[in-house]
């Protein structure tokens, strides 16, 4: 496990080299719909890393006249609390068991951003046969610092945000309970938010030598924006009555999903995320 | 759980370089084996080779004043993919030359209605950010509807129609040279271009052999954006072979091996010692221990994960014990799962107690990453310390108070279990753990 958590920071990490603001957005539907499901019976907590990153093109900002913004954002989520109906009725598995056709759950998730940033996430999750529909709203507060003249982070600029968020959308999910495997697809509405708590600039050159001269502080921003996406999911899991068998203590779920905003006419994807969630 | 987490750092690594793939040229691929996939639980994988002819764009250069591009539509293709079906819906991934793609749909014996679309169009391009390069412009993909009509055992006849967007490769004569860290740029690299198409064939599938299945598939194409008459040719082998392993998969394949264990020993579930089931740890008849490790003779004779301190040391753990004396046998409890199996008196010895892995490396490990992950993200060095610190200790927080240390990896050692008892002293130390009326009432003859 520590060779998968080291791959997956260090692949992250190198996607992250070239952010410059912070972006805030809702959790992916996936991981919570799958647990509503109950495709791995009595799957109920969710551990996930997430990257995502959130563009704006020609985005008006306070100190200049337009400007692209790139914000990012690296989590790790951890749900709290869960609550799913039907009951499951046998949690060590069955065969054929294809989940509850018209399951629902309800769910507290939390979340610790980088560098300071944490939150509190309502989600809920209803299936009618092979699709669902979710809506998350997540409360964040996050401690943010801004960049100097050198673009390096700065303690010197920060400011304090409580903002929220929401995540709406649906999806579909086939499983191939022969195998283990889940395929799917989903989509929505999702609101993220770009930060900049400010920064220095420089505001003129050195006439000599070309440096940078006079650095003053710019105001920061926040910069709102709506943005439909669609996901693809590819779900690992176990339901098969073999617990004692295969020496296991209960099922469990795998699942990779990807996000990607849709926007046509504009040169950066709006919207783009990966997340990693181990369902127990 | 803990032999499905082994599995998951293979399927982590092989799910992230998959999606990270970055060739965008694709043609549809063979609709025969795709057809193939119907109702087999094992996956068919498919090897083809596809041959291209009509009106192609190739042997022409364009020059202009500021570029030099080399029309070089490729004659063929090699498409490699491995399908995975469950009753009505198949899904399947494979390489078609350069570009990784995914396929899925509807599958039945006489219509097949199936999409496609290269990895890259829907993972990894949308992060790319350059004027030329908007939401899905690298695009490959396509749907096709597919009839088959099986004409006796062996042979198969359908009929294909589709619509797609396809990739064909042209090439920037000396272009930019690389910038940065990459691979393979002294070499000439196609880039897509693309256009839609539309267009029909036929297949005929020969079956060769119980797992063996042939086809020749021939498609008309008509390029919709530039007027061309494209036609391909594609000759495929499929055969069948396990399917990458899937959860179920491979807790069939665990089961399996223990099943076979399972025959030889004598196992009870522990389920069916406990009247509170509330109580996880309490089992009637038998004595809940802090972890041990016990010493077998061999690894046939548990059901529990056998580590190996040194070659000839095969060492199990377990919290649940008790003696009957008049088996001279000795009930254990199964590391993480709820049965008790019986092991003779003579085949077992007695060790340790477990002491769970150091989480000293684990936590340092998880500092450095936080540190380095930390300085990409902020760029300040006091930051990425003071993060990366955060890293390593809520790391180790979380494993030392959010876990029962029981549950742990538990720390394996050359020493391990290297005392020997005599018969004696073992009979002494588990006459401390005799088995309870229940266990011995369950297992009467």
């Amino acid at each position: 496990m520590r060779t998968t958590v080291s791959f997956i920071l260090i692949i992250v990490a190198l996607a992250f080299a070239k952010s410059d603001d912070h972006s805030i957005n809702a959790p992916n539907l996936s991981p919570f719909a799958i647990t509503a499901k109950q495709i791995a019976p009595g799957t109920s907590r969710i551990f996930s890393i997430n990257s995502s990153f959130a563009n704006c093109d020609s985005c008006s900002i306070p100190y200049d006249k337009t400007e692209d913004l790139y914000g990012s954002n690296f989590r790790f989520d951890l749900s709290l609390f869960s609550c799913t109906w039907p009951i499951t009725a046998n949690t060590k598995g069955a065969e054929n068991w294809t989940g509850h056709t018209f399951g629902g759950g309800l769910f507290l998730n939390s979340h610790y951003a980088l560098p300071l940033e944490v939150g509190l996430s309502p989600t809920i999750i209803q299936w009618m046969g092979p699709f669902y529909i979710g809506a998350t709203y997540q409360f964040t507060f996050g401690h943010y610092f801004g960049k100097d003249e050198k673009n390096k982070m700065t303690t010197d600029i920060k400011s304090n945000t409580f903002t929220g968020t929401f995540n709406i959308g649906g999806g579909a999910m086939l499983f191939m309970n022969n195998h283990g495997w889940g395929f799917g697809t989903h989509g929505g509405l999702r609101q993220t938010r770009i930060i900049n708590p400010g920064s220095r600039a420089y505001t003129g050159t050195d006439s000599r030598w070309g440096n940078g001269i006079n650095p003053q502080e710019r105001t920061g921003y926040q910069k709102d924006d709506y943005v439909f996406y669609y996901g693809i999911d590819i779900l690992f899991y176990t339901n098969v009555p073999l617990l004692e068998e295969s020496n296991s203590k209960w099922h469990t779920g795998l699942l990779v999903s990807m996000e990607s905003g849709i926007r046509p006419n504009v040169k950066s994807t709006p919207f783009w995320s990966i997340s990693f969630s181990l369902l127990l | 759980m803990t032999n499905l987490l082994k599995y998951y750092n293979i399927l982590f690594v092989i799910i992230a370089l998959f999606l990270t793939s970055c060739s965008s040229i694709m043609r549809p691929p063979p609709a025969a084996a795709f057809m193939d996939s119907y109702r087999k639980d094992n996956a068919v994988n498919s090897v083809g080779f596809t041959y291209y002819a009509g009106n192609l764009d190739n042997s022409y250069h364009e020059h202009t004043s500021y570029s030099h591009k080399s029309h070089a539509e490729w004659w063929g293709d090699f498409t490699f993919e491995h399908v995975l079906n469950s009753k009505y819906f198949s899904f399947g991934f494979g390489m078609q030359s350069l570009t990784p793609f995914l396929q899925g749909g509807f599958v039945s014996p006489y219509v097949g209605l199936t999409g496609w679309s290269n990895i890259f169009a829907i993972g990894s391009n949308p992060l790319r950010n350059s004027e030329n390069d908007s939401h899905l412009s690298h695009f490959s993909g396509g749907g096709m509807l597919i009839e088959q009509i099986p004409i006796n055992e062996n042979w198969k006849f359908g009929l294909t129609e589709h619509f797609s967007r396809n990739g064909r490769e042209l090439y920037y004569v000396d272009e930019e040279s690389c910038e940065g860290f990459s691979i393979g740029c002294d070499f000439p690299r196609p880039r897509p271009k693309f256009y839609k198409e539309v267009g029909g064939g036929f297949f005929i599938l020969r079956t060769l052999s119980e797992a063996g299945k042939a086809s020749i598939e021939f498609r008309y194409g008509r390029d919709l954006d530039e007027k061309r008459n494209r036609f391909a040719i594609t000759l495929d082998f499929s055969f069948s072979s396990p399917a990458i392993p899937g959860g179920n998969d491979v807790m069939r394949s665990i089961a399996q091996k223990n099943l076979k264990k399972m025959e030889q020993l004598k196992t009870i579930s522990a389920d069916s010692l406990r009247t509170d089931s509330t109580k996880s740890d309490s089992i009637n008849g038998l004595h809940t221990i802090k972890r041990q490790w016990i010493h077998l003779a061999d690894s046939n004779q548990t059901t529990s994960i056998v580590y190996k301190p040194t070659n000839n040391v095969f060492a199990v753990t377990t919290k649940g014990i008790c003696y009957d004396e008049s088996a001279n046998a000795v009930w254990l409890k199964q590391d993480y799962a709820n049965t008790i199996y019986q092991v003779s008196v003579d085949s077992l010895d007695y060790c340790q107690q477990m002491e769970r892995k150091n989480l000293l490396g684990s936590a340092v490990l998880e500092g450095v990453l936080g540190t380095l992950l930390a300085g990409l993200i902020t760029g300040s060095l006091p930051a990425s310390i003071a993060i990366g610190a955060g890293f390593g200790t809520g790391f180790w927080a979380i494993f030392n108070f959010g876990f029962d240390p029981e549950d742990l990896a538990p720390k394996v050692y050359p020493e391990l279990c290297s005392e020997k008892h005599s018969k004696e002293q073992i009979i002494e130390w588990l006459k401390q753990y005799p088995c309870g009326e229940e266990l011995r009432a369950k297992h009467a003859p």
